[in-house]
């Protein structure tokens, strides 16, 4: 079995442009999504003689990446305040009786195959921009990066109820954006 | 019967916290009651439980 090497020569050109779009999912902020590659690149440029050549290249890059990201939502947490009181905003109108006004548009998406569906992703990409950063962060953390509900809990200090409020109301943002601005056109 | 009342009760506002919260933790048996038996006459709360999990999916 031939053992995976390295060719850092061709990494800008095989790998920025999947490294920039992975970060910048994550960060929001182009610049901050430029550093970190950049980072990255120069982190792996270093340390390519700890490449064991057990998984690919594209994977030990990614896999640095990882961790610069993780570590630069670390170093920033201090900046993220996460207060519940405006989580709780009604983006969803109801009348007086406590039902909505208006009819969840189906989107015709099955959510199993959403997985799939690399256009649906961007265009979800796109609206996780429009988010503040402390919805932006905790969605990313949770549905991005997968990080447990305690775990997050344990990194901001807060309480899990308090999380779970705060969760929904990036949800329920990008849904109200994703059916107003795409899926309706169907 | 005050919890078969209060299920019967319920109403989208109430539920639809319920929805995005069940994403993140297993529910205590009576809310999840609550969120079944609403998702039994309320379609629209379940289009809003599927948008959620698309969007969980797709990110």
């Amino acid at each position: 079995m031939s053992e995976e090497t390295l060719e850092p020569e061709k990494w800008v050109e095989n790998y920025a442009d999947m490294l920039y779009r992975y970060t910048l999912v994550r960060v929001k902020d182009p610049d901050v999504a430029d550093e970190l590659v950049q980072a990255t690149l120069f982190a792996a440029l270093k340390s390519q003689h700890t490449f064991a050549g057990k998984s690919t290249e594209k994977t030990w890059l990614f896999g640095i990446l990882k961790h610069k990201t993780m570590d630069h939502f670390r170093s920033t947490k201090k900046n993220i305040n996460l207060n519940i009181t405006d989580a709780d905003a009604n983006l969803i109108q109801f009348d007086t009786t406590g039902h909505m006004t208006s009819s969840p548009n189906n989107w015709n998406v099955d959510p199993e195959k959403a997985t799939e569906n690399k256009e649906l992703a961007q265009v979800l990409a796109k609206f996780m921009n429009g988010l503040s950063e402390k919805f932006h962060r905790l969605f990313v953390l949770k549905e991005i990066e997968g990080l447990s509900s305690e775990e997050i809990c344990k990194e901001f200090g807060i309480k899990p109820t308090n999380l779970w409020v705060m969760l929904h109301r990036p949800r329920n943002q990008l849904k109200l954006c994703m059916e107003s601005n795409w899926l309706t056109k169907e | 019967m005050n919890l078969f009342m209060s299920i019967f009760k319920m109403t989208c506002k109430d539920v639809y916290p319920l929805i995005s919260e069940e994403m993140d933790h297993s529910l205590s048996f009576s809310r999840r009651a609550r969120l079944k038996i609403h998702f039994a006459i309320c379609n629209l709360c379940q289009i809003y439980s599927k948008q959620l999990q698309t969007l969980r999916n797709l990110a």
